[in-house]
């Protein structure tokens, strides 16, 4: 008779076991009173695992998650919240040029408030950094060395990572930082404080090694398998950044 | 808003007492678990583009949940060791537990042990014996191979039987 292994006897427990290793399992612990006395001394505490959990199963939702799921949709600036509210009025490449224009707020149940927009960034509770605003809106519209309207948002290179989500380096008057689109937001993955006399011209650029370490420490994460060169950024943008994923 | 909006959110709020109930098997804390079910939907409905229709949706929250308590862990600058009080645990515990396993073991002891296993070994168990998954779903789920699964398992279950067995006094795990 073959060994029988834990594996073996755990897989047996769950029925995940071939007709013929249920035999051989079967027969094993028919043979043998002490493998016999181990399994069910098993499958007794497997069995105790669920009820020691059950409470949770019978209780009220907390009322801190049905506000969660109350809460309105698109309180994050996204590129499908921008589709929502811009739909097919301007053009992609236009909505950065349009947000600076424009007075524009957040979209609460379809609803367009006014509120002054300024570049910017919220924090979801689990830590992401999302880009909001006029932020969401340079980082979806603007070509690399391009700047808002507004001069708040500078984009300065973007790329694609070992995943296929499109990232881009941008500045701001007091920042730099790199964003990459996942799941419709701009996902802010480094931002450092810039100085404000060095603050401007291309150190953030990748190039010569020179790049800003938290951002050079995000790409290393991320892994970049393609720089986009200005055609290839462009389309892009017109495409609304669909997702190169292979 | 989108049509499917509703009823992601639908589906998402069904979910929430097993969400609730693997975080506190996971975490071994029902506020540390349902910390994260908190987490997890917040981060699911900002996130709701990523979620693939077809995927089941459980796994996702559950893989969710794993991912933020690993980070957690690593992040804690020292395991902390909750025990939470539970008053149901007369009325919860089954006949079965009380008579055909050991007289001695109720179930605040099966949950005091549980946080003695590796939190690998306890999230592979807690998918499996809790929440019924598959090893193929628990598999996707942690984002391990199914021989893992297996192993994970055997080892969970051997060591949580030697504690219980051996109640008084009670052997220590550490983790990691």
């Amino acid at each position: 008779m073959s060994m029988v292994t834990d594996e073996m006897i755990t897989a047996w427990l769950d029925g995940e076991v071939s007709p013929q290793q249920r035999e051989e399992i079967e027969q094993a612990v028919a043979a043998s009173p002490e493998l016999g006395h181990r399994v069910a001394r098993l499958s007794q505490m497997d069995r105790m695992l669920a009820p020691a959990y059950a409470a949770t199963l019978k209780a009220p939702i907390p009322e801190r998650f049905e506000a969660i799921l109350a809460r309105p949709r698109a309180s994050v600036w996204s590129l499908s919240g921008l589709r929502s509210v811009f739909g097919g009025l301007l053009e992609p490449r236009q909505l950065g040029m349009a947000a600076a224009a424009l007075i524009v707020g957040v979209v609460a149940g379809g609803l367009l408030l006014s509120a002054p927009i300024k570049p910017g960034f919220v924090t979801t509770s689990d830590g992401d950094l999302i880009a909001n605003n006029e932020m969401a809106i340079s980082l979806a519209s603007l070509q690399s060395g391009d700047a808002a309207a507004s001069q708040a948002v500078r984009i300065k290179l973007s790329m694609i990572d070992a995943e296929g989500n499109y990232c881009r380096q941008f500045e701001t008057s007091g920042s730099a930082g790199l964003a990459c689109l996942e799941g419709g937001t701009w996902k802010v993955d480094a931002l450092s404080p810039t100085k404000p006399a060095a603050g401007q011209g291309d150190q953030y650029v990748m190039a010569d090694g020179a790049v800003d370490p938290a951002i050079a420490a995000a790409l290393d994460r991320r892994g970049v398998k393609q720089l986009l060169d200005r055609a290839q950024e462009a389309s892009a943008i017109a495409s609304g950044w669909k997702a190169q994923k292979n | 808003m989108s049509k499917g909006d509703n009823k992601f959110r639908v589906e998402l709020r069904s979910l929430i007492p097993r969400l609730r109930r693997f975080g506190h098997a996971l975490t071994g804390s029902a506020d540390d678990g349902d910390d994260l079910v908190q987490d997890a939907l917040e981060k699911a409905l900002s996130r709701e583009a990523q979620f693939n229709e077809g995927t089941r949706l459980d796994s996702w929250m559950y893989k969710i949940m794993q991912n933020a308590w690993i980070d957690k862990k690593r992040s804690a600058a020292r395991q902390r060791l909750v025990v939470q009080p539970m008053d149901d645990d007369t009325n919860a515990i089954g006949e079965d537990g009380r008579d055909s396993f050991d007289a001695r073991i109720n179930l605040r002891q099966v949950r005091e042990m549980m946080e003695r296993l590796h939190v690998d070994e306890r999230s592979v168990l807690a998918l499996v014996s809790i929440e019924g998954q598959t090893y193929q779903q628990a598999a996707e789920t942690l984002g391990i191979p199914i021989g893992t699964v297996m192993s994970r398992l055997a080892r969970a279950r051997n060591k949580l039987l030697l504690l219980l067995e051996g109640l008084n006094p009670a052997p220590r795990e550490t983790e990691q």
